[in-house]
């Protein structure tokens, strides 16, 4: 039995694949008109601006932003409102979700890069300022921006090399989130969000709020560590864990420009931060981290280290939580970053570029619709009590700590001596790091064994600004 | 080809019922059985569609969803542009799985049943260019569909795709025409039948499982597509589904967590191609028998 | 093994049908030839050409002649380590996947009740999108709740942690590779149905028992198929990026990107981090073309053995 295709069966296959070719092909790049949103809590609309907006002749910029279905939301609400203040500037969304750096990068070798994007600032801020993608904004904020109106402490991971190379976008402040009713049900005090507890009180509580499947705390009888349903406390491994380091007194990357990882107190904070796997069963096993990134909210882990950028997802999951600030031991310290938008050097239309970028991210206008769409804890002055008093939990006293992890006098991060975060190369840092930490996590080795060797490691990536190749 | 010192057997009745009867037993067995293993990746997507996000990773892992939530299902096709995904993957993808199809087919008779100097050639370089990573072609590629003003359009998914689309289909359908016995086509030949033709009434009726095969992986291939849309398809309004997928990943989307509306978007997805592929077995159930050939 | 090479049967045509043969042959792969110098020949030269630059994209590549070859093997320990991931990767991946997919492509061959069901549940696994993908076996390789330990524990066998034990990294990528059999499932179906019938018949009249049949006759007409599936096989693994980037991209960060301890460093990962993350376009190009050799090297070999093991019903030579 042979099957035949007739003649009239292909040519109208062909038809057909034609048309839809046609279709395809001739769809016109969508007009910059401005979309319909469908939005869940639609932001307030910003009175108009209340200075007469900067006399710019028109222009059409294009605005790369990256990652999910939120933010795209919120960047069109942003260019919708723009158009309003400065209706002779045309902004295109180039909305990239995979790997937006590496879209960036085929700009810029075609000659045709954003004139502005959304980077993540803490990874690929140093690189893309030192190779030249990035445009230097000093002078840019020493006219148009007014430090008075913003809080001290914005620009870390924005800055590089002394200067600053983004306005924030998103993130802000990380502290410890605790789970009131897991605390409740342990019968356990709730941490104060004015008092920073030590790590000998975190333990246990901790313990006492980490439960295996049949029950049992950590140290007693019948405890399996492989069947934890509850685990008590997960530090934050990335972003903001120096802070076990420098609460002891130590550095990461000192005045000198040493990298100082093999330091006593760096042996003891680095253990410590893989102790509460590895010896109190109180955090998250590695694998459990991976395969789960949402563990607070997902209620099972009843204190964690989170940033400010989890809040939306935690109420999402109706968690009953509260604030308090990073535990200490001998030094208060914290923590916070804003990640920002970057103006790239080969852009046509910087001035109207610039108007974009100040208006989105130091006006009010444009941060209260970054803030108002879960993205930015507002850097503002003006905008701290609608933070502080939004009607979404957690409470107001638990707001609060937010703002006061942001306090120049305890925030603390690796290249502040230089200004320069993690002098620029915190892609090749991480890259060489964790790898070599990963056995230090899983309990496979202590952290001295491979202190020196790290050491060594870094301190020839920020010498030679090359990544590492063994 | 067959060895004759075979020796005939006497085989009873009963004994070929029998053995014919394990022979399904095992077949049961293990395609039901791996088949329910293969499953367990989709079970846990299906399951993962209908729960709530901070549902999705409890512990103790729970594969039943209690409470089903269908809503993920409707806010899938409501609050997302589901259909307009959907329009542009058919865009991306119809088109140039026909182009690929029909390229990669015509080429693969060529080098297969036709001689011509040069042949082995460029079936040789043809075949080095997979070889390469496309992360270092990248950049060239995309230089120069911007200078043919191809950057926010569909062309740069459909056109490569009329032009023979790639080695690994041409390779293929060169494998399965050189399974063909020269005897119907030397036949054709005698009879005045010119090349066009053999290919058309001959090669293609006896290659259909082939060419379904072709079509399915050419498809799926389109159809899951992520980098060409991501680096091509700049404006929201062409966005195709694989877009949309990654848009709702839980992780990346500052406020809400959106994993299960993830996981609902991606069942959606794969249902046409299991409708598609359920609708192309009977491509392979009638195995193709050759009449008229003496053996 | 058969290894016969069936000549074409008729005589030496003359000259004119040799030429419009060879016109003919010329225009059926015109499309594809035009394609591989438009789409492909171009930017694969320009890669070329990047290997001996040092290119970080924003500037215009420098040449430096062979210092990125050298380097590679000189003075990059994790460029050395991307390979033994990778050759560990492959050696496993193409021989378990090329016997497993035959295997379970004769079993979809039998005139078995719900064969279609059967074939659709084996190769549903591979539509999966690659994004859904990559979270889902992050779950399903969890150690201590995924399924897949729960179903090892349950027949008494041992469950690794498999993402993050850097022993068990490459074979929980295998794995991974292995779910997605179904489509070189499918290609061996597809061959197996090309067989003709007639050629069982004979054998059963001839007597022949059932692993007769198989070594005589199923498996020398799929054999280039088989081949096929291995070429492809080769060319594949070593190539192994997606489903490694998937899995290991952030937010699972603390592990690192390319799994516990580097365990999961496979070969175009590391390229694309020199390519995109570490601005040396350069060096990742000459990783590129090393790649290329080696598989070349490879698939040449098989090329050759053909002659040994492949029939081909039909070959104009």
């Amino acid at each position: 039995m042979v099957r035949q295709i007739s003649r009239r069966a292909v040519l109208r296959l062909l038809g057909g694949a034609s048309v839809l070719a046609a279709l395809g092909a001739c769809s016109p790049p969508a007009p910059a008109s401005t979309p319909t949103l469908a939005q869940p809590a639609a932001p307030p609309t910003p009175t108009p601006a209340a200075a007469a907006p900067v006399s710019v002749p028109p222009a059409r910029i294009k605005f790369q932003s990256r990652g999910g279905d939120a933010i795209l939301k919120v960047t069109q609400t942003l260019v919708a409102e723009f158009k309003k203040a400065f209706p002779r500037i045309e902004v295109e969304i180039d909305h990239t979700t995979g790997d937006h750096f590496q879209k960036v990068q085929l700009g810029v070798a075609a000659g045709n890069p954003p004139d502005v994007y959304f980077d993540a600032s803490l990874r690929t801020g140093g690189l893309g300022w030192k190779k030249g993608i990035i445009e230097d904004l000093e002078p840019y904020l020493r006219r148009d921006f007014n430090p008075d109106e913003h809080i001290k402490e914005m620009w870390i991971a924005m800055v590089y090399d002394g200067r600053r190379i983004a306005v924030p976008f998103d993130s802000g402040a990380m502290a410890l989130f605790f789970n009131i009713d897991l605390l409740n049900q342990a019968s356990l005090p709730l941490p104060d969000p004015k008092k920073r507890l030590t790590w000998d009180e975190l333990v246990q509580l901790a313990t006492r709020l980490t439960l295996d499947v049949n029950g049992k705390h950590p140290g007693e009888p019948g405890f399996d560590p492989t069947r934890i349903k509850q685990y008590g406390f997960a530090p934050t491994l990335l972003h903001g864990h120096e802070h076990w380091i420098y609460t002891l007194g130590g550095e990461i990357i000192t005045k000198e420009g040493k990298v100082a990882v093999a330091s006593p107190e760096a042996i003891e904070g680095y253990q410590k931060l893989a102790d509460w796997g590895v010896k109190h069963f109180v955090g998250p096993s590695p694998e459990y981290k991976q395969a789960n990134p949402v563990g607070f909210a997902a209620g099972n882990v009843a204190m964690s280290e989170e940033g400010v950028w989890m809040l939306g997802r935690t109420n999402d999951a109706k968690i009953n939580w509260g604030v308090a600030p990073f535990p200490m031991q001998k030094i208060p310290v914290s923590y916070g970053h804003y990640s920002g938008q970057s103006m790239t050097r080969m852009s046509k239309a910087k001035d109207a570029a610039w108007q974009w970028m100040k208006w989105v991210s130091l006006d009010k206008e444009g941060q209260t619709i970054l803030f108002k769409g879960g993205l930015l804890q507002p850097t503002r002055k003006d905008l701290i009590e609608a933070f502080i008093n939004d009607s979404q939990p957690p409470a107001r006293q638990y707001r609060e700590v937010f703002y006061n992890e942001l306090d120049p006098t305890t925030i603390r991060w690796p290249g502040q001596h230089q200004n320069s975060f993690y002098l620029g190369y915190r892609q090749y840092w991480i890259d060489a790091w964790n790898p070599r930490y990963d056995p230090v996590l899983r309990g496979k080795k202590p952290y001295r064994e491979i202190a020196q060797e790290v050491q060594e490691i870094l301190q020839r990536i920020i010498d030679t600004g090359e990544p590492a190749t063994q | 080809m067959l060895h004759s010192s075979v020796q005939i057997q006497p085989l009873s009745r009963r004994g070929v019922r029998l053995r014919r009867l394990f022979r399904q037993a095992v077949a049961h067995a293990v395609l039901g059985g791996g088949g329910f293993l293969m499953m367990v990746p989709f079970f846990w997507l299906l399951s993962s569609s209908l729960k709530a996000p901070h549902e999705i990773y409890v512990i103790p892992p729970q594969f039943i969803p209690n409470p089903v939530r269908w809503q993920n299902y409707l806010e899938v096709l409501v609050d997302q542009p589901f259909l307009r995904f959907t329009r542009n993957t058919l865009i991306a993808t119809v088109p140039a799985t026909v182009g690929q199809v029909l390229t990669a087919s015509l080429a693969a008779y060529s080098f297969a049943r036709l001689r011509f100097p040069g042949r082995d050639l460029v079936f040789g370089v043809l075949l080095t260019t997979i070889m390469l990573p496309y992360a270092v072609t990248l950049i060239p590629v995309y230089v120069m569909f911007k200078e043919l003003g191809w950057i926010g359009t569909f062309l740069p998914l459909i056109v490569p795709y009329w032009f023979g689309g790639g080695a690994f289909n041409i390779f293929l359908l060169r494998q399965f025409f050189l399974t063909i016995p020269n005897e119907l086509e030397d036949a054709a030949l005698i009879d005045g039948a010119g090349y066009l033709t053999i290919y058309a009434r001959i090669i293609t009726p006896l290659s259909v499982p082939a060419l379904t095969v072709v079509a399915i992986f050419s498809f799926l291939h389109h159809w899951n597509d992520f980098l060409a849309p991501l680096l091509y398809l700049n404006h929201y309004e062409n966005w195709t589904l694989s877009i949309g997928i990654a848009m709702l990943k839980g992780a990346l989307s500052g406020g809400r967590d959106t994993t299960h509306l993830m996981m609902a978007m991606s069942t959606l997805m794969i249902l046409p191609i299991i409708a598609l592929y359920f609708a192309a077995q009977r491509a392979f159930i009638q195995g193709i028998v050759l009449t008229g050939l003496k053996g | 093994m058969i290894s016969v090479l069936r000549v074409g049967s008729r005589s030496r045509p003359g000259l004119r049908y040799r030429l419009q043969e060879a016109i003919i042959g010329w225009a059926f792969i015109l499309p594809a030839v035009l394609g591989l110098l438009f789409f492909q020949l171009g930017p694969v030269l320009a890669s070329l050409y990047f290997s001996f630059t040092n290119y970080d994209i924003v500037t215009p590549p420098k040449w430096v002649g062979l210092t990125n070859y050298v380097r590679l093997f000189t003075a990059d320990r994790l460029y050395i380590k991307s390979l033994t991931v990778t050759a560990y990767y492959s050696a496993l991946a193409i021989p378990l996947s090329l016997v497993a997919a035959y295997l379970v492509a004769l079993l979809m061959n039998q005139r078995v009740r719900g064969i279609s069901l059967y074939r659709t549940l084996w190769y549903l696994p591979s539509l999966v999108p690659a994004t859904a993908n990559g979270v889902l076996w992050l779950w399903l390789l969890n150690r201590d709740f995924g399924p897949v330990n729960f179903f090892l524990r349950l027949a008494g066998l041992p469950a690794p942690a498999w993402l993050s034990d850097p022993n068990w990294t490459v074979p929980a990528l295998v794995l991974v590779h292995l779910w997605g059999v179904g489509n070189a499932v499918l290609i061996f179906l597809a061959g197996l149905q090309g067989v003709p019938q007639h050629l069982y018949e004979a054998a059963e009249v001839d007597g022949a028992t059932w692993w007769h049949r198989f070594r005589h006759v199923t498996l020398p007409m799929t054999s280039s198929i088989i081949f096929f599936n291995l070429v492809m096989g080769i060319i594949g693994t070593f190539q192994v990026f997606s489903i490694v980037y998937i899995i290991f991209t952030p937010p699972a960060t603390e592990i690192g990107t390319a799994g516990p301890e580097n365990a999961a460093l496979v070969y175009v990962l590391y390229l694309y981090r020199n390519a995109f993350q570490y601005f040396k376009m350069g060096y990742a190009s000459a990783m590129a073309w090393v790649l290329l050799l080696i598989i070349l090297t490879l698939t040449a070999l098989v090329f050759r053995s053909q002659g040994r093991w492949v029939y081909y019903e039909a070959v104009r030579r």
